[in-house]
């Protein structure tokens, strides 16, 4: 049977990857999709040890981290929506005026 | 772009390039991922020594619909709420003021 060492190491993996792109990145919409990485990376998680452990919570809590990842995404994309027609760029390095 | 002629040189130096500025970032993912590894490792995780094959239920769909509508029903309808609350939101946000 797969230790569950490899999900987790697998989950860390993905969720390293998903900071370095969250960090280095300049554009918004690549941001999110570094954000999605992390949180998909923590369901993993969660399935593996729901499994391991013979118990069916954690992939129940899976579903709802998956939904307000998806109401997440939404708002903010909604966000990157208005200050593109704001300022006609994403790059949200040069964005650091609250109210403008 | 594939029949060009790469030296050896050329790629290390783009590689290079590439990262030099993201250097802080990839140390940062990197610290991250080596402290979970190595605590992943290192402790001995309690799961179970085979994993459930219930067949009749082969992929659990049925425990998790009878979960969710059973032991989870507060948090699933406060989940319908959230994601019909954030695309109001989002279409709000998204469409701006009508006057421009």
């Amino acid at each position: 049977m797969i230790p569950v060492e490899l999900y987790i190491g697998l989950a860390a993996v993905i969720f390293a990857i998903g900071l370095f792109g969250f960090m280095t990145q300049r554009n918004g919409v690549r941001m999110l999709m570094c954000v999605e990485l992390m949180l998909n990376s923590a369901n993993i998680n969660l399935v593996a040890f729901s499994s391991y452990h013979g118990n069916l919570t954690g992939q129940v809590f899976t579903l709802y981290v998956i939904a307000l990842a998806a109401a997440e995404a939404a708002i903010g994309f909604a966000i990157l929506m208005s200050i593109f027609r704001m300022k006609d760029m994403i790059d949200l390095d040069k964005i650091n005026v609250l109210r403008w | 772009m594939l029949n060009k002629q790469f030296t050896i040189m050329q790629i290390i130096t783009s590689v290079y390039r590439f990262f030099r500025p993201r250097i802080v970032g990839m140390v940062i993912a990197l610290l991250f991922l080596a402290i979970v590894l190595v605590s992943v490792i290192g402790t001995s995780w309690p799961a179970i020594d085979q994993l459930p094959q219930n067949l009749d239920d082969q992929s659990n769909i049925k425990g998790i619909g009878l979960l969710i509508f059973t032991e989870f029903v507060v948090p699933f309808e406060l989940l319908s709420i959230v994601l019909l609350s954030a695309m109001v939101g989002a279409i709000y946000i998204a469409k701006g003021e009508a006057g421009r």
